[in-house]
C-alpha cells in the first residue's frame, strides 16, 4: 500500500492550501474515503482532515432562526442533538436511513452530500476490477453503465442531499472565495467530479431555514437498512407561500438529484386531488431516467419513482391537512 | 511524513505505536498486536464483525485509522471483561459474555466480538433499553448462524438487569 | 385450537444440557479461527486470479513478482500433480490454471512474502496476457457460442445428464386433470461471516501440516493427497474453529493446495486468507436451476404422477455437481406420496464460479417450485393449500417410489402445528388488503446414506479413553463449523455415562489423532457421530462396570450407579476409584465406537443420492404483506414446525432452526449471484450480495414435532438443514397470495415483484 499523508490543517485558509497538493482528498468521517482506498478505488496520497477548523464541529442558529451545522459534525451527533430534531424532522429521516450505527458514528454531515458517487461497474473490489479497460472515472475513456454517455453516470447516494435540497437548505463553501451556494448547485451532473467545487474549495457547513416545509422522505433499497439507496425521494410544501412552493426530488438515480419540475408547477396551484397527484407522479418518474447501474434492476428502479413520489406527495398532502386544521 | 508515533491506550494498557497514521486499526490489531478477537469480515464496513470501542463509543476497526485514535482509548472483545471488572471491582466476566453462552446467541462465533461491542455499549448507554432499540443498535452487524433471536435476547437480558440491579 | 405434541420454544432455551462447550472462548477472543493462527516464522500468501470469465492464457511473466521486495516463493499452475475433485468421478480442478481460464477469479499463480502487503504488491506486478473469449453464461447449447469451458469434456458443455423412472408416469397423465409449471431459483451463496483461510506447513522431513478453515478435514486430506502426489498419512489436516460453513467448506480449494506448495517452496508456513471478494469466486453455492414440474391429479386432489425436469447451472467445475444433480430429483417423493414419477436432470458448466452443495443441498430448489405448484394446483381445485398438501403426505414408515425409506414422519403434525400457530383459518377468512399467507412443506435426510467415495467402512468413528483421572476424552474426527457438534459429542458422552459434562474433553477434526468421521455435510453428524459415540461409550460403561462388579464380587447385573460412582459394600464408590480398577484390570481404557449407516434398498443408478437412515420434516407459513407502490414486501411473522425426532440439545436446535430460517428467507427475498454479460459479479461484497440484517428478520415462532426415531441415536433426527427448504416456497405463496400476482423467479426482489405487478393481471380472489 502506498503511503497517505493525513494533514490537519487548523484554519480554512491552510485547507485550501493543503487541498493543493497532488492528490489530495478532503477527509471527513472516512467511512467512505478509507474503504475506497482498501478496495485501491481511491489513490489520493495526501487527505486533508477539516474537524480542527474551527466551526466545522458547531451547531448553531443564527438570529434569523436559521441552524447552520459544521460539515465535521457526525451523524450521530446530528440525531443526538436537543434541537435539530424538533426543527428538521425530514432531515432527521435521512440522516437515520444513512448507513448503520456505527457508521453513522463516524460519518459526516459534509461527508454525506459530498461522498463520491457510486456505479455497479466501478465501485466493485480489486480483483473484479483488474481485467477491465477503465472507465471515466477510473482515468478512461468510456462507461459501462451507459455505453452512449460522453461522462460518468455515476449516481449520487447522499440521503441528505435531496432532502437538504427539497428543504432549500444552503452550503458554506469554502476557499478562495467563500460563498453559500444553493444545495441544488453543488452538484455538477458530471459523476466522475459530481461537485461544483473549484480547486481549493470545500464544503464548511450547511444552513437549514428557519421556517423549513413540511416534507416527506422515501428511500427504496433491498433492506431495511445498510444499503444505499435505489432510489432517493424527497417532497416538500410551503403553502405559506403564494403560489405554494412545491419541491420533487428524485435522487441515486444519476450523478445529480433531479428536480420534477413540471410535476412540481403541477402542483403548485389547484387541489391536490389523488388523480392530480398520480399525474405528478407520472410527470416525475418521466422526469428521471436512471441507468442500470444499482443493484436492483433498471426496470425496477425506474418504475418505483412514480410509487415513491405518489406515496410521499400523499403523505404530505395528508401532513398539509393536518397543519390546516391545527392552524 | 506518514509515518508518526501514535500513543494509544487499548485494553487498558498505552501502545506506543509507530506507523502509518492511516492504516486501518483492524489490521493493527489484528497483524500488529495480535488482538485477534477483532474478525476482519469483509474489511471495508459490510459486515460489522470488527467494532470496537473508541473512547467507548462502537466503531468499526476497519474503517477507523490509527491516526485518529491517537491519544484515545480502544476496547477490543479481549479487553470487555477487564473494562468491566476495573469498573466494579469484581473477577466476573462482563454479563454480556455471561448472557451470550447462557441464551444460545453464540454459534459459529465470529460476528460474536462485534455484537458483544456494540451490545454492551447500549446497555451500558440506555439500561432497560427495549427490543426495538437493540435491534436498532445491532442493525449493522450481519450474522449468518443464528437468525439473530437469541443475540437480542442475551442482550435484553443484560439491559433489564442493568435497569435494575436488585 | 391447540398444537399436538409441539413443544413451543420459549425464551430462554432450557439450559438442562449446558452451554456450548466453545461459547466462553467465542465470547472472550480466544477462539482461534484460520486466520487468528500465528505459527513461528509465518510467511504469508496471496494468490493471483483470473480478472476474466474466459480466456486463453497467452503468456505469464512472474519475474517481475519475483523480484519485488519480500517476496520468497512465485509459483505458476499447475501446481497440483493430478487433477482432483471431490467426487472421485469428475476430478477436474487444478491449484492454478494452466491453459485457460474458465471464471472470474480462477487463481492463476500463487505468492509468498513476508507480509500480506508485499504479496498482494508483487501480484500486481506480475504481467499474465489473456485472449478473452466469449463467456458462456447460460446452460444449454448455446448459440454462437465461440469455444465450450472444457474443448476436452466429452459432452461439451453437459457435464451430466440424469434420468430416472418409477411407476406408469405416461397412464397417469394420459387420464387425469394435469398442471404445468416453470420456475428459475436463482444462485445464492452461504454467506459465511468467515472468509475461508488456511495455513499449511510442509516440514523439512516432508509431512504436510495444514490447519484450515474446513467442513471435511478428511475430504481435504484424501484430495490434498491427490493434489500433491504424496501419500494421505503424511498430510494432516486439522480445522480450526470454522466461522460458518453452510456447505462452503466442504471440499479442498485452491488456496490450501497452493498454500501447502508455497511452504514447501520457501521453507516456512503459509498462511493465505481470502477476501471477501475471493470467497463469491471460491464459491460453490447453491446452484441455479431452472425447473420444470407436470402433475396428474383425480379428482379427490390425491397426485398420480408427477414429471420433474431440473437444468442446473453449474458454473465453471464440477464440485459436488453430480450429487446436486440427483439432489434435485430425489427427494419429492419424501415429502409427498408420487405413485409414478419421472426426473429429468441436467447439469451445465458455464465460465462462472462453481456451484457446489449449500445448505438443503439440490433439494431446496425443486422444493420451492413443488410448492408453489401445490398452491396452483389447490387454487385450480378450489381446495385450501393446507388441505392440498395434507392428502398427499408421504405415510410414516413407507417406502417411496424412488425406493427411499421413510421411517417416522412427523410432517402431518407440523401442518397442524403451523396451522394452529398462525391461525391460518381465521387469518384467510378476513384477509387484509395486500397481505396474504403462504404455507409449504419439507423433508431432508439425516446425513448421506453412501460416502462420497464408494468404500464399505465406517462414516463415523469415535475413540474413547479414560484416564485414571475421571476425565473421558472422547477423538472423534467430526467438526464443528459453528452447529455445535462438538457440544453434542460431548453431551452425548456425558449421557451415555452418567457423568458431569465437565469431565469430557473432545478432540475433534484432525486426520491426524481422530478417527475419521467424513465431515459436516449432508445433516450427518448427529445421527452417524451420536450413533458412534453411544457405542464407545456403551463399551467403555461395560469395561469400568464389569470392573467394579469384579472388585465387590458380585454379578455384574447387581452393580447399581450413585450419582457419577456406584453403590459398593462399603459406601460410594468413586468413579474415579472405578476407572483406576478397570485400567488395572485391563490396562489403558480405550474403547471404540464406528457407524454405517442401514444399506440403502435401491437397485438402479443413481439411487445412491437420496437414501438416508430417516428423514426431517417441515412446515412453515409465512405472513406477508406486499406494498404495490413500492413493491417492497414486508414479512410480518414466520411460523415453522420442524419434526427432528428426540431434541438433544434445545438450545442448539433452535439456533438451527432460526438461523435456517433466516437463511431461507434471504433467499427468498434479497439474495442472488448474478452475473454481468462479461461474467463479473453482480456485486461480490456484501453490499451487493445483501444477506438479512437483524431489521430484516421478523419475529419466527418455532414448534418442534414428532416422536422419537428408532434409528437416530436417542431418537434424534437432523436439524441443520430441513428448516431452510419450505421458508422459501411460503414466503413466495405468501407473496402472491398477497399481490394477487405470481413471480417466476427468486429473489422476490422490490423490482421483480413491480414488474409482476406490472406484467400480470392482478387476481382478486385468494
Amino acid at each position: 500500500m502506498s503511503s497517505t499523508a493525513w494533514l490537519r490543517p487548523r484554519t480554512a485558509a491552510e485547507v485550501t492550501m493543503a487541498l493543493g497538493l497532488p492528490g489530495a482528498r478532503i477527509l471527513a468521517g472516512g467511512t467512505d474515503l478509507v474503504p475506497n482506498r482498501t478496495w485501491e478505488l481511491d489513490t489520493g496520497t495526501t487527505w486533508v482532515g477539516i474537524g480542527a477548523v474551527p466551526g466545522t464541529r458547531e451547531v448553531r442558529c443564527d438570529a434569523a432562526g436559521r441552524w447552520e451545522v459544521g460539515a465535521a459534525v457526525t451523524l450521530a451527533e446530528v440525531l443526538a442533538h436537543p434541537q435539530l430534531g424538533r426543527h428538521y424532522p425530514l432531515w432527521m429521516e435521512a440522516m437515520r436511513a444513512v448507513a448503520t450505527p456505527e457508521i453513522r458514528t463516524q460519518a459526516t454531515v459534509g461527508g454525506n452530500l459530498c461522498v463520491d458517487t457510486r456505479c455497479r461497474f466501478r465501485n466493485q473490489p480489486p480483483i473484479w476490477r483488474s481485467g477491465l479497460i477503465p472507465c471515466f472515472k477510473s482515468g478512461g475513456d468510456r462507461c459501462y453503465a451507459a455505453p452512449a454517455s460522453r461522462l460518468c453516470v455515476a449516481m449520487l447516494v447522499s440521503d441528505s442531499a435531496p432532502v437538504l435540497m427539497a428543504m432549500g437548505a444552503e452550503a458554506a463553501v469554502a476557499g478562495p472565495f467563500a460563498r453559500w451556494i444553493a444545495l441544488a448547485d453543488l452538484y455538477s451532473g458530471d459523476g466522475d467530479r459530481h461537485l461544483t467545487l473549484n480547486p481549493g474549495e470545500w464544503v464548511r457547513a450547511i444552513r437549514l431555514p428557519a421556517k423549513p416545509p413540511l416534507g416527506a422522505f422515501r428511500k427504496w433499497r433491498p433492506r431495511a437498512t445498510m444499503d444505499f439507496p435505489e432510489v432517493d425521494v424527497a417532497v416538500s410544501v410551503d403553502c405559506d407561500e403564494e403560489p405554494r412552493v412545491v419541491r420533487i426530488v428524485v435522487s441515486a438515480v444519476g450523478p445529480v438529484p433531479v428536480r420534477a419540475t413540471s410535476a412540481e408547477t403541477l402542483l403548485e396551484s389547484g387541489p391536490w386531488t389523488s388523480e392530480r397527484l398520480a399525474e405528478a407522479a407520472d410527470r416525475a418518474r418521466a422526469a428521471v431516467h436512471p441507468y442500470d447501474n444499482g443493484q436492483l434492476r433498471v426496470w425496477g428502479r425506474q418504475r418505483a419513482v412514480h410509487g415513491l413520489v405518489l406515496d410521499a406527495l400523499r403523505q404530505v398532502a395528508s401532513a398539509v391537512v393536518e397543519k390546516g386544521a391545527q392552524a | 511524513m506518514a509515518e508518526a508515533l501514535v500513543s494509544v491506550t487499548i485494553n487498558g494498557r498505552r501502545h506506543a505505536l509507530w506507523g502509518e497514521e492511516t492504516e486501518v486499526l483492524l489490521t493493527v490489531l489484528r497483524d500488529r498486536l495480535g488482538l485477534t478477537g477483532t474478525k476482519n469480515g469483509c474489511e471495508v464496513g459490510h459486515c460489522g464483525a470488527c467494532a470496537v470501542w473508541v473512547d467507548g463509543l462502537p466503531q468499526l476497526a476497519c474503517l477507523t485509522l490509527l491516526g485518529s485514535v491517537a491519544d484515545r482509548t480502544v476496547t477490543t472483545v479481549e479487553g470487555l471483561a477487564g473494562w468491566w471488572r476495573t469498573l466494579n471491582g469484581n473477577d466476573a466476566y462482563h454479563p454480556l459474555q455471561t448472557a451470550f453462552v447462557d441464551n444460545g446467541a453464540v454459534q459459529c462465533g465470529f460476528c460474536t466480538p462485534g455484537m458483544l461491542m456494540a451490545g454492551a455499549a447500549l446497555v451500558r448507554d440506555r439500561p432497560g433499553a427495549t427490543a426495538e432499540a437493540v435491534r436498532e443498535s445491532l442493525a449493522g452487524h450481519l450474522c449468518r448462524c443464528t437468525g439473530y433471536e437469541q443475540i437480542v435476547r442475551a442482550v435484553l437480558d443484560v439491559a433489564a438487569r442493568e435497569e435494575d440491579p436488585a | 385450537m391447540t398444537v399436538p405434541t409441539a413443544e413451543r420454544i420459549t425464551a430462554p432455551a432450557t439450559r438442562l444440557a449446558g452451554p456450548r462447550i466453545d461459547a466462553w472462548a467465542k465470547v472472550t477472543g480466544q477462539a482461534l479461527y484460520a486466520d487468528d493462527i500465528r505459527w513461528p516464522n509465518l510467511a504469508y500468501g496471496v494468490l493471483l486470479r483470473s480478472p476474466h470469465a474466459h480466456a486463453r492464457i497467452v503468456s505469464m511473466d512472474l519475474e517481475p513478482a519475483r523480484r519485488m521486495p519480500g517476496v520468497l516463493a512465485v509459483l505458476a499452475g499447475p501446481g497440483s500433480v493430478a487433477p482432483y475433485g471431490i467426487m472421485p468421478s469428475t476430478q477436474d480442478e487444478h491449484a492454478l490454471a494452466v491453459n485457460k481460464v474458465v471464471h472470474v477469479g480462477e487463481p492463476v499463480a500463487a505468492i509468498a512474502a513476508e507480509t500480506r502487503e508485499a504479496a498482494a504488491a508483487a501480484a500486481r506486478a506480475a504481467a499474465v496476457q489473456y485472449a478473452v473469449i466469449k463467456p458462456v453464461l447460460r446452460p444449454g447449447p448455446g448459440k454462437g457460442q465461440v469455444e465450450p469451458v472444457h474443448p476436452e469434456h466429452p459432452q461439451g458443455n453437459l457435464f451430466k445428464q440424469v434420468d430416472l423412472e418409477f411407476g406408469e408416469v405416461e397412464a397417469a397423465f394420459f387420464d387425469s386433470w394435469v398442471r404445468e409449471d416453470s420456475f428459475f431459483y436463482q444462485g445464492n451463496n452461504h454467506g459465511a461471516m468467515e472468509p475461508h483461510a488456511a495455513v499449511a506447513y510442509w516440514t523439512p522431513d516432508g509431512q504436510v501440516e495444514i490447519v484450515t478453515s474446513t467442513q471435511t478435514p478428511h475430504y481435504v486430506q484424501r484430495e490434498l493427497s491427490r493434489a500433491l502426489g504424496i501419500p494421505a498419512y503424511k498430510i494432516r489436516v486439522r480445522a480450526s474453529v470454522v466461522g460458518g460453513g453452510f456447505g462452503g467448506k466442504s471440499e479442498a480449494f485452491g488456496h490450501e493446495v497452493a498454500a501447502v506448495l508455497l511452504s514447501r517452496a520457501c521453507g516456512r508456513p503459509v498462511k493465505i486468507t481470502l477476501t471477501r471478494e475471493e470467497v463469491f469466486y471460491t464459491h460453490r453455492g447453491r446452484h441455479p436451476v431452472s425447473m420444470r414440474v407436470r402433475t396428474a391429479w383425480n379428482p379427490a386432489g390425491e397426485l398420480q404422477a408427477m414429471d420433474f425436469r431440473s437444468e442446473l447451472d453449474g458454473g465453471a467445475y464440477s464440485s459436488y455437481g453430480i450429487a446436486t444433480t440427483y439432489y434435485t430429483g430425489a427427494l419429492q417423493p419424501v415429502t409427498y406420496r408420487i405413485p409414478a414419477y419421472r426426473f429429468h436432470g441436467e447439469r451445465w458448466y458455464t465460465t462462472k464460479p462453481p456451484c457446489g452443495p449449500k445448505r438443503g443441498h439440490g433439494t431446496t430448489q425443486p422444493r420451492a417450485l413443488v410448492e408453489i405448484h401445490l398452491d396452483r394446483v389447490a387454487r385450480a381445485l378450489g381446495l385450501d393449500p393446507l388441505e392440498l398438501r395434507r392428502r398427499n403426505l408421504t405415510p410414516p414408515h413407507s417406502i417411496t417410489v424412488n425406493q427411499l425409506e421413510v421411517t417416522t414422519s412427523g410432517l402431518a403434525e407440523c401442518l397442524d402445528a403451523v396451522e394452529a400457530m398462525s391461525d391460518w383459518r381465521a387469518r384467510r377468512l378476513q384477509p387484509e388488503p395486500n397481505r396474504g399467507l403462504g404455507v409449504a412443506c419439507s423433508a431432508y435426510l439425516s446425513g448421506a446414506g453412501l460416502p462420497i467415495y464408494w468404500n464399505p467402512l465406517p462414516h463415523s468413528g469415535v475413540r474413547m479413553a479414560v484416564n485414571r483421572d475421571g476425565g473421558v476424552q472422547v477423538f472423534c474426527g467430526l467438526t464443528d463449523i459453528g452447529q455445535g457438534a462438538d457440544t453434542v459429542l460431548a453431551v452425548l458422552t456425558a449421557h451415555a455415562l452418567g457423568l458431569d459434562p465437565a469431565r469430557i474433553r473432545v478432540h475433534t477434526a484432525d486426520t491426524g489423532s481422530t478417527p475419521v468421521d467424513l465431515g459436516s455435510y449432508s445433516s450427518r453428524v448427529t445421527m452417524m457421530a451420536g450413533h458412534a459415540v453411544l457405542m464407545a461409550a456403551e463399551r467403555m460403561a461395560a469395561l469400568v462396570t464389569e470392573a467394579v462388579a469384579a472388585r465387590q464380587g458380585v454379578a455384574l447385573g447387581e452393580v447399581r450407579r450413585e450419582q457419577e460412582g456406584f453403590w459398593g459394600a462399603d459406601g460410594v464408590i468413586a468413579w474415579e476409584q472405578a476407572v483406576q480398577w478397570a485400567e488395572a484390570a485391563h490396562g489403558p481404557l480405550t474403547t471404540f465406537g464406528g457407524y454405517t449407516p442401514p444399506p440403502p434398498i435401491g437397485r438402479y443408478k443413481g439411487s445412491g443420492v437420496g437414501p438416508s437412515p430417516t428423514y426431517s420434516f417441515s412446515a412453515c407459513v409465512a405472513d406477508v404483506s406486499v406494498d404495490p407502490v413500492t413493491g417492497q414486501v414486508a414479512v410480518h411473522r414466520l411460523w415453522v414446525a420442524h419434526d427432528l425426532g428426540q431434541p438433544l440439545h434445545p438450545s442448539l436446535v433452535e439456533g438451527q432452526v432460526r438461523g435456517g430460517v433466516v437463511m431461507g428467507l434471504g433467499e427468498a427475498l434479497m439474495e442472488e449471484q448474478a452475473f454481468n454479460p462479461d461474467g463479473r459479479h453482480r456485486g461480490p461484497h456484501f453490499l451487493g450480495y445483501r444477506m438479512p440484517t437483524i431489521l430484516d428478520v421478523p419475529p419466527i415462532e418455532v414448534a418442534l414435532v414428532g416422536e422419537p426415531d428408532p434409528r437416530g441415536p436417542l431418537g434424534a433426527k437432523e436439524v441443520g438443514q430441513g428448516p431452510l427448504n419450505p421458508v422459501i416456497p411460503a414466503v413466495l405463496n405468501a407473496i402472491s397470495a398477497a399481490a394477487g400476482v405470481d413471480l417466476s423467479e427468486t429473489p422476490a426482489t422490490p423490482d421483480r415483484i413491480l414488474r409482476a405487478l406490472k406484467t400480470q393481471p392482478q387476481r382478486r380472489t385468494i
